[in-house]
């Protein structure tokens, strides 16, 4: 079994809107999967099929080595929190962990604390879950999901409301399950820059398709350095650049041309352009985010359509 | 199938309405009772001020002394009990407690955290049938022991009345509203809302439903050529539920079960398809 999750061209389609097109993921297990993309992207629909809440118009996946598209027994081994926590606000957090482990048949007495624990809510007591926080409850929706013991874990946006602390707490909590209990986790989050302190592969959606299917260490390339030129009328810039051998680069704005090639000659490649008359406003050296790419990646597209 | 059960015990048991709904149910057999004592006794309080002081309070007409209403002091809990079941309320209060409880997850979102680990998910909504069962147990039980409680209290002769016949009557209705939770719970899957099992059951106890049967029933006549002797109010729920009493014959109960039972069948094979099918919202 090579991956964990494939899914061969999942399309879900709401009335004349295609809400996920053809949309071919592969998640290799012991993964961290951070799904990203705008809101409307299909982030959650796609979550919601390969969870077992929605039933993909066309195209299929498997888990586990197995066709899941039609449910069955394997399901039980994906845990899941999509788009609110659903819990019971007028039971505790214990009560409403006791709930599913019973749905799911879970012999072991102390999972309910022990869950507890892992989301930082042991001392909450008999406080029902309505009175909690947006932090707290995010937590319990995690616990939830956590129960059973899954291979896989989805989370559909599970730092959503948490104040640093709580965010850097949940990304411990992930790190910790991945590294050892070997759980893969597909998650998608808004904040991009937490995401990739700890994702492992990336899919990028845009309007119900993936854009690009890569892995941290790809990433890093893609977001590799690159030279930052500030100057008064790019074309002449770039007239000069050419005649100095330099191809590989970007204009992103009247000023502004971003160099991806002989990194390590800022300083003779400014002293050329000066020497050609072209006014150096500012250069420096930077890489770039992955917000930055996933931004770039999704205008292009936006661009290319318009 | 038995942990879906299990959970929904569990969830039943700290859902404050299970526990409202029969409480309420005991509560308005205490008023009924007391309005059907208090009644008669007021407006002969009423006549004979009217006589002793020559004046009319509100319309009278004709003799005051001809309006005084024989009081009884017998209370007749078999009597009264048909009486409540031909009143729809028992029905009413069934829906309301059938849609709460087949609505709980679906209001809250718990429902994504365990449909999709389940399989086949079609057993979800059939999972909740023992807890509708009980709760129709415990409704039908306090409304005895209310009625019965209350007859006691407000009566100076209590008389059981026809017990093997309300017995035979009481089962009856137990089926009939464990078919009407199956009917609650395939409307409220169908719909996602609770709103709409109520408004079911508040259509079927207050007798509008009649007018769709007999519009049914025209076109059964007229366009399909059904013999007129066939009514199709002899197979309705609602029907069976206010006309089965102590007094029912067995041809009345053996129809009213098998009713019942169709309806609990067909409307759990329904849920059951429902949510199989639908997508989780």
């Amino acid at each position: 079994m090579e991956y964990l999750l494939s899914t061969d061209n999942l399309t879900k389609q709401y009335k004349q809107q295609k809400a996920v097109n053809n949309v071919s993921i592969h998640v290799k297990q012991g993964a961290i999967y951070g799904l990203i993309g705008r809101n409307g992207a299909g982030k959650t629909t796609l979550m919601k099929m390969v969870s077992g809440l929605s039933a993909p118009t066309s195209g299929s996946f498997s888990l586990f080595g197995q066709n899941a598209s039609r449910g069955g027994i394997v399901m039980s081994r994906v845990g899941a929190l999509v788009e609110n926590p659903g819990i019971y606000a007028d039971m505790s957090a214990y009560e409403n962990l006791h709930a599913k482990c019973l749905a799911l048949g879970v012999r072991d007495k102390n999972a309910e604390q022990t869950l507890l624990q892992t989301v930082g809510l042991a001392d909450t007591g008999k406080k029902p879950a309505g009175k909690f926080s947006l932090g707290m409850k995010q937590r319990l929706g995690i616990a939830l999901a956590l129960a059973g013991d899954p291979d896989l874990v989805i989370l559909d946006e599970p730092i959503n409301g948490l104040d640093p602390q709580g965010i850097a707490e949940v990304r411990n909590t992930i790190e910790c399950l991945n590294r050892e209990k070997g759980i893969t986790f597909i998650i998608s989050s808004h904040i991009l820059g937490e995401l990739a302190k700890f994702a492992t592969n990336y899919g990028i959606i845009h309007g119900g398709q993936l854009l690009e299917e890569l892995s941290m260490e790809e990433l890093l390339e893609k977001c590799s350095h690159r030279i930052i030129l500030n100057t008064v009328t790019a074309p002449e810039a770039c007239t000069e650049l050419e005649r100095l051998g330099i191809t590989h680069y970007k204009v992103t704005d009247k000023t502004t041309i971003e160099i991806y090639e002989r990194l390590d000659e800022v300083p003779s490649l400014t002293a050329s352009l000066c020497a050609a008359g072209v006014s150096v406003n500012g250069i420096q050296l930077k890489q770039q985010e992955l917000e930055d790419y996933f931004l770039g990646l999704t205008d292009d597209i936006v661009s290319s359509r318009a | 199938m038995l942990n879906i059960i299990k959970l929904n015990l569990y969830r039943l048991f700290h859902q404050k309405a299970f526990y409202i709904v029969p409480i309420s149910m005991g509560i308005v057999c205490f008023i009924m009772i007391y309005l059907v004592w208090l009644t008669p006794r007021m407006e002969n309080q009423a006549a004979q001020i009217t006589t002793e002081s020559g004046f009319h309070i509100g319309m009278v007409s004709g003799s005051p002394d001809s309006e005084l209403l024989p009081i009884t002091e017998d209370f007749n809990l078999t009597e009264f009990m048909d009486e409540l079941f031909g009143s729809g309320i028992l029905m009413i209060l069934i829906s309301i407690s059938a849609a709460i409880i087949t609505n709980a997850e679906q209001k809250n979102g718990f429902i994504k955290n365990i449909a999709g680990q389940i399989s086949p998910r079609g057993i979800l909504p059939l999972a909740k049938l023992p807890g509708m069962l009980l709760e129709c147990f415990l409704i039908i039980t306090v409304a005895v022991l209310s009625c019965a409680l209350s007859g006691k209290l407000l009566y100076a002769n209590f008389i059981p009345g026809n017990l093997s016949g309300l017995a035979r009557a009481l089962a009856g209705q137990l089926l009939l509203g464990f078919a009407l939770c199956s009917l609650i719970l395939m409307i409220c899957t169908l719909a996602r809302n609770a709103a709409s099992g109520i408004i079911t059951g508040i259509v079927l106890a207050t007798g509008m439903i009649s007018l769709v049967y007999g519009l049914l029933n025209k076109v059964l006549w007229n366009y399909l050529h059904v013999p007129e002797s066939f009514d199709i109010t002899r197979f309705s729920l609602s029907s069976h539920f206010m006309s089965l009493t102590s007094a029912s014959g067995s041809d009345a109960l053996g129809l009213a079960l098998a009713v019942g039972a169709v309806y609990l069948t067909a409307c759990s094979l329904g849920a059951f398809m429902i949510i199989k099918k639908k997508d989780i919202a």
